[in-house]
């Protein structure tokens, strides 16, 4: 058994499976090798002109860097550095994807920075668990890339029963265990800060519809990665989704009132996990910015927010920095102080878990994290 | 909608993901040809760290899914 698990099961690529009417995905590791699959990639990316970006996991810095390099020489857009990839061979081989960016600290943080220096796009898919994923959200910050890929999410809404759903074998690439709610809190306050930096923020996983993805474009999320919508709908499907999508963005108004309006159970669990690690965050609103158009009064799910004058103003009584308004300011006039306390204070608050991380890793994470890595 | 990531436009924020649809060069065509902004390929590495991390075990790709 244990051979089977070791060595033929990542030598399938995928595998499809229907049981009562439920899909089941196995999609483990076995790759064609980048030096013949990345000339391939480039037909195609020539053929269509569309982007494809080049997902990796590596020993090294240095065979990122040849990687990344490879990316370039082809003309292909980005390397994306799996470190969500919760795969026990990768783990005990100390490769990249050892399912936080954390347990490879130093293999991370050495990679973006050759990349960097190499003016290779790059970017990195970090973990959904928490706090892992805060941690690797601001080691990821911290040091530039230009993409930051939340992975392994599963749809964060429930699915009814009856619904065929995808069952997520772990070491799936599909993803790797059920979103928690409270994710939303770390892709929130990731793009918060990247906003200043121009670093795009991705989500795989998790997206079945239009309406899922506008979900997380309310967080801050601007592109969405789709393989569970493909395995459950079908490529079919990917029009409407799109159509859905875009209308839902054109006409905004018809969501505010039907999802946000203090029901949404995502928004009850972020708001509870915000409250716990979130206290140092100051918000304010620019009242020379502020409209007094009354989104952020219409979405505020503590109803902490009021219009005074025209203005918009906060009651800190009752604001839980859940973030919305400031995601939901077409103006941009709602100001947020104090974000990187969040990564910090999460940080201190999982202590005992760091102390498991190997001597170096731990040295060295507490070093770039005590003084920032600008 | 348009959406930048790193120096590259994307058509539309939509991307096949790191996965099963994005492991062979047939479903990457086919994704192209139905109108997604971009590919994610299937997580893969060096041919050298390859052999160290699936000692013996062949790469396969399937040609339809």
């Amino acid at each position: 058994m244990r051979k089977f698990f070791r060595e033929y099961l990542p030598a399938y690529l995928c595998f499809f499976k229907t049981t009562r009417n439920r899909i089941y995905v196995i999609d483990a590791f076995a790759p064609l090798p980048l030096e013949e699959f990345i000339p391939k990639l480039a037909e195609v990316r020539r053929k269509y002109d569309r982007p494809i970006f080049v997902s990796a996991v590596a020993l090294k810095p240095e065979s990122f860097l040849k990687i990344g390099r490879m990316v370039e020489e082809y003309d292909l857009d980005g390397m994306e550095l799996n470190f969500s990839c919760p795969i026990p061979s990768l783990l005990m081989k100390r490769a990249a994807g050892g399912y936080s960016v954390y347990y490879n600290t130093k293999l991370f943080l050495d990679s973006v920075k050759y990349a960097k220096k190499n003016n290779i796009t790059v970017g990195v898919k970090i973990p959904p668990s928490l706090p892992l994923s805060l941690q690797a959200a601001y080691l990821a910050v911290k040091s530039n890339v230009d993409f930051i890929t939340f992975g392994n999410l599963l749809a964060f809404h429930p699915i009814p029963d009856n619904d065929p759903f995808i069952r997520i074998i772990p070491g799936a690439g599909v993803g790797g265990s059920p979103l928690k709610e409270e994710i939303l809190a770390s892709i929130s306050y990731s793009s918060i800060i990247v906003d200043y930096k121009k670093i795009s923020i991705m989500v795989s996983g998790g997206v079945l519809s239009g309406k899922d993805a506008y979900h997380y474009y309310l967080f801050g999320v601007r592109a969405f990665q789709i393989t569970s919508m493909l395995a459950l709908k079908g490529y079919s499907y990917f029009p409407k989704l799109l159509k859905d999508f875009n209308e839902i963005v054109n006409n905004r108004e018809d969501l505010l009132g039907s999802i946000y309006k203090g029901k949404a159970k995502s928004v009850e669990s972020f708001i509870k996990t915000g409250k716990k690690n979130f206290e140092t965050i100051e918000i304010k609103i620019n009242a020379e910015k502020c409209t007094g158009c009354s989104i952020c009064e219409d979405i505020c799910p503590r109803n902490a927010i009021e219009i005074r004058d025209g203005k918009a103003y906060i009651l800190d009584k009752y604001c839980e920095k859940c973030m919305l308004c400031y995601h939901k300011c077409p103006v941009k006039a709602v100001e947020v102080n104090g974000i990187e306390n969040v990564f910090l204070n999460v940080l201190s608050s999982t202590e005992e878990k760091i102390l498991r991380l190997p001597v170096f890793g731990k040295l060295l994470a507490k070093i770039y994290l005590g003084k920032g890595v600008e | 909608m348009i959406v930048n990531i790193g120096k590259t436009v994307l058509e539309n924020p939509f991307l096949v993901s790191s996965g099963p649809y994005s492991e062979t060069i047939r479903s990457i065509e086919k994704a192209f040809k139905i109108g997604f902004g971009g590919v994610v390929t299937k997580t893969s590495l060096l041919k050298k760290e390859y052999e160290k991390i699936f000692p013996g075990i062949p790469p396969s790709i399937p040609v339809f899914f």
